[in-house]
């Protein structure tokens, strides 16, 4: 079994006001783990609780119930973080810093020499195509060029385990597409990815598992492919064909040969968004968790 | 308390703190930090065992709870349990004289703790350092884990965006003001008081200037850094929450010294090369005395003799009244004398003196007061006249050694008339013998170094005017020579007043003799150490309240704390119960059933009743008098406006109060910042 990175067991998370009372479960006795080398999406409506669980297991709020561990050690613990990239959901970085220097500056918090720091902070700035712009303080940077200096602030120790909060939004399509190749590349690297997104087609072009949160419940968790496969449909790709009547009857004849019936046929499409909205529709329609892990669901059945 | 607006003296109305101090002052740290500390380990291993019914690792990381604590906790709570036996049964009490009732007898507004070794004070002192001990564990145990290259990180941060977000600029342009002399703002002065003024009015200018500023950023930073969430990558970076604090402490500490620095520097110009003052304010305030205090006693032929009152002042000054033939002496005792009086090749040590003068009669018209000043050594005993003599002069207990004296002075006295010696500009006696006029101030040197005996039959003083006579070094060769017999003083100074119907008001700061004098300059830098030090402990509590409350509520609560240091007088008074008509409880029953505030309330249930709720309130006074930091230790600017040398020891002590007073914060915000959830 390959080495855990990332592990919640029962992770819950409850917020309340000053006086303790409860205003939001968050997130609800979520059981997570992450192995390295994975690229794992974090997939949920707005207000899912996908943010709240980056956040525990950063530290940056304390659990409620249940625990959070990465690398093996609790979340609290300082220690990990050398190991730990992480880009929030916006940039919040210091805005009167340019980027040279907000790459010293995060550079020197970590356990790292100083002639590697400089070395890293020039080629990261180069990677995120901010050469040009490396000397403007922040302040005046767009939220795609901040985006990008927030990415290669999350990158400068070398980290094992990059987490990301959203790491497309506001990227242009370009952009977009560059932060997928810059997300595989670094799984390529052996590098564990932990990220969160909206964007369906961005999850699924790079995620290799994922876990779909609705109103802090987990609701689906596994591999993208064998989520989006149904077991119930069969689909078959051809290519230098043209869809005429003819073709149509052939293959219905076919079909109907071996018992089967054809329900729709036409070009490929994007399943996953499919998948997602049923996933929430149902969750909507029955509150509460709807995953079972694969010993529980084999168990029932 | 110092009474009317006076010039030409410095007004001791606290001892400086000083080395010999430190061993109450720990004590009572102890006692104080340690209380407040046993408060927050109880509450903490409460927290820890039952409050949090999870357990998971994060939790017990975040709270960890070692045998070690709960052992000290226990040992804690044993001497306080200890104490509170001891307090109920009565036994080896004086807490309280310890610390306040030197306020009630003694002229000083502030007298600084003693060290005592009575059971009471002692378990308190031990509850409190066990605390501390307990509380302070996983404090110290992270500090190891501390890293300066981070701490500096952050620090260097602070520093940019302050000079960045041009707060820096305005703060430069407020300094103008120092380039303007203080005549144009406050004319009409005394021209001897031009530089006090200037000094007063800087020292306000830049404290203002400091200290403003320092207590905003300070009371904003962290706040707005997790307001604007740039916290988030910083705390999920391998920093120590702890480091964070000090990172921005050192910060702020960086900017309050380089704005110090500035401003010193274009004070210090400005007063030595930019203006010229009056030849007389430079001679009354541009130098650095160093003085060296005695102890002040009263006595006269009347052996229960302590000075008089006449009911001026808070009984500041003690008086003697002033007859020919008085035999009532001011009189001041110096244990030590330093090897530079006795030097060789100094031929004088001044002694100046400032005295308080209450006419009983009108006196004469622009005359001042007659006194008479006799300085001598513990070899040159001296006793009050016999009952029944009426002449008021004090005689040598060696009776023979008087008349060989007096006899060795009248032939040198006959010489000098003759013009025998003394070379020629000889004075026509030794009385007016002058270091200017070596030949003959030899004679009085020699004589003064025989006998242990020097005496200046007459100087004219003015009421809170500065004056001096200068003594033969000769006789501190004397005083330094052998072992005194039963710790007798070294040198004593006798003071008596001449004028009939006069009275003279002393106290223990008014006489002094003097040192080689330092650099004026070198003080004026001093003096920003004292500011430099109030300035940090601003910082150091609006961090520390920030890492907890808002900017706006830190800020405020620093300001509340800080600004109550100056009425710290006032605090006392009320927490020792010592206000006349007594704590509010009385107070407000007095003004109910309107009786008068001294008038005495009946012994009732009441007024029991009364006397609990007015102890409680000033017990839960003393807990936040504690806490106010003590902005007098750290204010030297008497000193330099009066021209008295701020010794290096007073500042070293300052550091240690500082140090002290910020260390129980910086635990509090070590636990506060810890448990804080940056993104909730
Ligand atoms: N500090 C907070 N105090 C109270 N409730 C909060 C707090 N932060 C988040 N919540 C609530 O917790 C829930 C989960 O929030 P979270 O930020 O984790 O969602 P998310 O999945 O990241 O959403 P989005 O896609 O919009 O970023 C939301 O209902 C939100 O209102
Ligand atoms: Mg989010």
């Amino acid at each position: 079994m390959a080495e855990v990175v990332v592990e919640t067991r029962s992770l819950t998370k409850i917020y309340r006001d000053f006086w303790g009372r409860k205003k939001k479960t968050a997130l609800n006795a979520l059981d997570l783990t992450i192995e390295k080398g994975e690229i794992f999406g974090l997939l949920g409506p707005n207000g899912s609780g996908k943010t709240t669980t980056i956040k525990l297991l950063l530290g940056l709020l304390f659990p409620s119930g249940g625990d959070a561990f990465v690398f093996g050690q609790p979340a609290a613990k300082v220690e990990k973080n050398e190991k730990i990239g992480y880009l929030p959901e916006e940039s919040y970085l210091y805005r009167f810093l340019n980027a040279e220097e907000t790459l010293d500056f995060y550079g020197r918090l970590f356990n790292i020499s100083s002639s590697v720091r400089e070395k890293r902070a020039a080629e990261l700035i180069d990677m995120v195509g901010l050469s040009r712009d490396k000397k403007r303080i922040l302040r005046e940077y767009s939220k795609g060029m901040r985006q990008r200096i927030g990415l290669a602030q999350a990158l400068i120790n070398d980290p094992d385990l990059v987490i990301l909060d959203e790491p497309t939004s506001g990227l242009d399509p370009e952009g977009t597409r560059w932060m997928k190749d810059l997300i595989l590349d670094l799984k390529k690297k052996g590098k564990t990815i932990l990220m969160c997104s909206h964007r369906l087609e961005d999850v699924q072009d790079v995620c290799g598992r994922i876990a779909i949160l609705h109103n802090g419940d987990l609701q689906e968790l596994g591999a993208v492919e064998k989520l989006v496969e149904d077991q119930q449909r069969v689909q078959i790709q051809a290519s230098g064909l043209q869809l005429t009547p003819a073709l149509e009857n052939d293959l219905r004849g076919v079909i109907e040969k071996h018992g089967g019936t054809v329900v729709d046929y036409g070009h490929p499409k994007s399943t996953l968004e499919d998948l997602f909205l049923r996933i929430i529709e149902e969750s909507k329609a029955r509150p509460g968790r709807r995953y079972l892990p694969p010993t529980d669901a084999a168990a029932k059945s | 308390m110092t009474g009317p607006a006076l010039f030409g003296i410095l007004i001791l109305d606290r001892e400086p703190l000083a080395f010999q101090h430190l061993p109450g002052l720990v004590q009572v740290w102890l006692q104080d930090a340690g209380g407040f500390a046993a408060v927050g380990l109880f509450a903490y291993l409460l927290t820890a065992i039952w409050g949090t019914s999870d357990n998971s690792e994060s939790t017990k990381l975040r709270m960890p709870l070692s045998s070690s604590m709960l052992l000290m906790a226990v040992v804690s709570l044993l001497c306080y349990a200890a104490f509170a036996a001891c307090f109920i049964a009565g036994i080896g009490k004086e807490i309280q004289e310890q610390r306040s009732a030197a306020i009630a007898t003694e002229a000083m507004a502030y007298v600084p703790p003693k060290l005592s070794l009575r059971p009471q004070p002692l378990l308190l002192a031990a509850g409190g350092l066990f605390a501390l001990l307990g509380l302070g564990q996983p404090f110290v145990r992270d500090l190891f884990k501390l890293r300066f290259r981070r701490i500096y990180a952050i620090a260097k941060l602070s520093v940019k965006e302050a000079i960045r977000n041009r707060l820096f600029v305005v703060f430069l342009i407020f300094m103008g003001i120092f380039l303007f002399p203080v005549k144009w703002f406050l004319p009409n002065n005394k021209p001897e008081d031009e530089i006090r003024l200037t000094l007063d009015v800087t020292a306000f200018a830049s404290t203002l200037l400091l200290l403003v500023p320092a207590v905003i950023i300070s009371a904003f930073r962290i706040p707005d850094d997790i307001k604007q969430q740039t916290i988030y990558t910083i705390v999920t970076k391998p920093v120590e929450r702890f480091e964070i604090v000090l990172g921005r402490f050192l910060g702020f500490g960086t900017l309050v010294s380089i704005a110090l620095g500035l401003m010193t520097l274009v004070g210090w110009v400005y007063i030595t090369f930019g203006t010229t003052f009056d030849p007389k304010a430079v001679e009354e305030s541009q130098r650095a005395r160093v003085p060296i205090r005695g102890k002040i006693d009263f006595k006269a032929k009347k052996e229960d003799y302590v000075g008089v009152n006449v009911g001026r002042e808070f009984e500041y000054r003690k008086y003697i009244g002033g007859s020919k033939s008085t035999s009532e002496r001011a009189l001041w005792s110096f244990d030590a004398v330093p090897a530079s009086l006795a030097d060789p090749g100094r031929d004088s040590v001044p002694c100046e003196f400032t005295f308080d003068i209450f006419r009983l009669t009108k006196g004469e018209e622009n005359r001042g007061v007659d006194i008479n000043i006799r300085v001598v050594t513990w070899q040159c005993g001296q006793e009050p006249p016999p009952a029944d003599v009426k002449d008021g002069l004090w005689r040598w207990t060696d009776s023979a050694k008087q008349a060989a004296y007096e006899a060795k002075r009248n032939a040198i006295d006959e010489k000098l008339r003759k013009k025998e010696v003394g070379g020629p500009n000889a004075p026509p006696s030794l009385a007016y013998a002058k270091p200017e006029v070596p030949e003959a101030w030899k004679l009085a040197d020699g004589l003064a170094e025989e006998f242990g005996f020097y005496e200046v039959g007459s100087v004219e003083v003015y009421d809170y005017h500065p004056a001096s006579i200068r003594i033969p070094s000769g006789l501190f060769r004397n005083a330094r020579a052998g072992t005194p017999p039963g710790g007798a003083p070294r040198v004593t100074v006798y003071v008596k007043c001449l004028s009939g119907g006069q009275m003279l008001g002393m106290a223990q700061g008014d006489l002094y003799l003097m040192d080689s004098e330092r650099s004026f300059s070198e003080n004026y830098f001093k003096n920003a150490v004292g500011l430099f030090c109030r300035a940090l402990i601003l910082v150091g509590i609006a961090v520390t309240l920030s890492t907890y409350l808002s900017g706006v509520i830190s800020l405020l609560a620093t300001m509340f704390l800080y600004i109550s240091a100056y009425f710290s007088e006032h605090l006392r008074d009320v927490a020792t119960g010592q206000s006349t008509g007594g704590g509010p409880f009385e107070s407000l029953t007095r003004l109910l059933s309107a009786s008068t505030p001294t008038s005495q309330l009946d012994q009732t249930a009441t007024k029991t009743t009364i006397d609990i709720g007015d102890r409680i309130f000033q017990w839960v006074f003393r807990r936040y008098e504690n806490v106010v930091p003590n902005i007098d230790a750290f204010t030297w600017t008497n000193y330099l406006k009066e021209g008295f040398n701020i010794n290096v020891e007073y500042l070293i002590v300052n550091a240690i109060i500082l140090f002290g007073y910020l260390l129980p914060w910086a635990l509090l915000s070590y636990y506060l910042i810890r448990n804080r959830e940056v993104a909730a």
